[in-house]
């Protein structure tokens, strides 16, 4: 992580044209030598060595990059050691120099993470359990350890919690408020808690759970902890639960929970079920719909804000669909997205499947429409970028935006390309500056099309709120400045990007579906 | 059954240990909770037996 942001550091060295400080894995290598970086002695390095690769500008002594470069090595070590608490090299030892503590975040590798986590379960810690590859055993026992001792276990694979109003994994700047959120899914966490934030509604706790907790092996169990964490909790008025539909099985398990332990109204944000209410039960399709809803159950006041501040109208998104589609050329039909949020790119595919018909991936809706090499697309394709093909040896993409970048580039070389489609996720834990990494490579792409004389219509959601370390506002504008064209949410945008794409001949089916999509 | 201690964070000032990436310990202390952060380079087991060593030489 910190050869991460020297990389990125590095890139604003003078006279630097592209950098790379990493490690030399395969991983690292491979896009090294994408990125042109790649040297002999680059090729021979081994995950040991660490590899400082550099092209520098005309004019440019590669000297004297490569000693600025070399001073932020020495700089990042020397700031190493934290304020606060203190940094320590056993959790022992933090134990006892940091008193009343309350919860863990573990983000160790996999293998490491299951002995971490239960070593702080027996200590009387909480644990936000970032980490994924626990195995399912690994995860079940230590929710055993963690219910016998009246304990949260989040995860493995929690990506966002808000607790008490603070960020933790992955987590936007918010406002607090009545409603509880549980979430078996990262970034959806992080799109409902915007969303409810741009309509004057606020977060009482959101408790990311991890995709995992809602398979057949561990039940729910930990889902339905948190829900009666929320019911019994005098802050919170209104439960969400987002979530990929889970099995049948659990489904039942929870929503009975949800029937006998439960008194406040729900919004079951099961991605991909039908929309429904039974009683002061609400099922929403979407992560925008269900923001909606709530915002329905909350006020008149505030449903009419989502209205102004997120809802586009269908005669709205047709007609300056219409504008952009008017610029492609008649080979020009695919929609590619590239995405760095699990749940958003799972909405996005959800959204595809109802109007489009279908979309590749390599986290697919149904085993035909998967991907055989996720490096490279078909048809309509969203890529989960975040997912363990990109992420082996690497940081995720809402760290680090180079597979990302060289993705985009490649896409923009596709001749039957029309629209690609991109999420910007702000917030605690995430990149510095996700919409100026990107920017130069949008700009790049999107000259390279017209270069071959088409134009390229490039599209984004930032998923962030006014007050996050990068500010919505200050990345909107980063992107707008290149040309890309906004939208209020990730349903919005997959919508406007299939209006583009078919050039206005799925209108009937959106009218069809605009209801339970977004409605 | 999580009453008790996973009743009683709610609401509490939030006390955490950080064990692993650098930059959930920075964003803690960016909102300005109490954090101490934990690297473990090795297998907890081993720094369990590198920090008693260290006890025993300290």
């Amino acid at each position: 992580m910190q050869l991460m942001r020297v990389t990125e550091e590095a890139k604003k060295v003078a006279g630097v044209a592209d950098a790379v400080v990493a490690m030399g894995t395969s991983t690292n290598k491979m896009l090294m030598e994408q990125m042109g970086l790649l040297t002999v002695e680059g090729k021979a390095a081994t995950e040991n060595d660490l590899v400082l690769a550099v092209r520098v500008e005309e004019n440019t002594r590669l000297g004297d990059a490569l000693s600025s470069i070399e001073s932020l090595l020495t700089s990042q070590q020397e700031s190493g050691g934290g304020p606060a608490g203190g940094t320590y090299f056993g959790i022992a030892t933090a134990l006892e120099n940091l008193h009343g503590a309350n919860l863990a975040v573990v983000s160790l590798p996999g293998g490491q993470a299951s002995g971490a986590a239960e070593e702080l379960l027996k200590a009387g810690l909480n644990v936000h359990l970032f980490s994924d590859h626990v195995p399912i055993e690994d995860e079940v026992r230590l929710k055993k350890l963690a219910a016998k001792n009246g304990l949260l276990l989040l995860g493995p694979g929690a990506g966002t919690s808000l607790i008490n109003g603070v960020g933790v994994g992955f987590a936007n700047a918010v406002a607090r408020g009545k409603i509880g959120v549980v979430a078996a899914a990262g970034t959806g966490l992080q799109e409902v808690s915007v969303l409810l934030d741009r309509v004057g509604l606020g977060v009482s706790q959101g408790f990311g759970v991890g995709g995992t907790d809602i398979s057949r092996e561990v039940g729910g169990t930990m889902m339905m902890d948190c829900l009666r964490l929320l019911e019994d909790d005098d802050g919170t008025d209104l439960l969400m639960i987002v979530a990929k539909a889970p099995n049948a099985q659990v489904t039942r398990k929870v929503m009975s929970f949800v029937g006998r332990r439960t008194t406040k109204p729900v919004v079951a944000c099961f991605l991909g079920m039908e929309a429904s209410s039974e009683g002061r039960v609400h099922y929403s399709k979407t992560l925008h719909s269900a923001v909606f809803r709530a915002a329905r159950l909350s006020s008149p006041a505030h449903a009419k804000a989502f209205e102004e501040k997120v809802g586009l109208s269908l005669q709205g998104i047709a007609s300056s669909s219409k504008k952009y589609s008017s610029k492609l050329k008649t080979g020009q039909r695919y929609i590619r997205g590239l995405y760095t949020g699990g749940t958003l790119s799972h909405e996005s595919l959800l959204i595809l499947r109802e109007v489009m018909g279908s979309a590749y991936s390599n986290t697919p809706l149904s085993v035909e429409l998967q991907l055989q090499d996720p490096s490279t697309s078909k048809e309509h394709t969203i890529v989960d970028l975040g997912d363990e093909f990109f992420t082996a040896g690497r940081p995720h993409p809402m760290i680090d935006s180079t597979i990302r970048r060289l993705r985009l580039l490649q896409e923009a070389k596709d001749s039957s390309v029309a629209v690609v489609i991109l999420d910007f996720v702000l917030g605690y834990g995430c990149a510095e500056d996700p919409a100026g990494s990107m920017a130069g490579s949008i700009a790049a792409a999107k000259a390279a099309a017209k270069k071959s004389g088409r134009d390229l219509v490039v599209m984004g959601h930032v998923c962030g709120s006014s007050a996050d370390p990068q500010s919505l506002e200050k990345q909107s504008k980063e992107l707008a400045d290149v040309g890309v064209i906004l939208y209020p949410s990730n349903a919005m945008m997959a919508i406007a990007a299939a209006f583009v794409a078919s050039r206005g001949t799925v209108k009937e089916r959106i009218v069809e579906k605009w209801g339970g999509l977004v409605g | 059954m999580v009453e008790s201690k996973a009743a009683r964070l709610i609401g509490a000032e939030l006390v955490v240990i950080n064990v692993g990436l650098d930059i959930f310990y920075q964003s803690m202390v960016r909102q300005k909770v109490r954090v101490a952060q934990v690297s473990m380079p090795a297998g907890p087991g081993l720094e369990k037996r590198l920090s008693a060593a260290l006890d025993k030489i300290l």
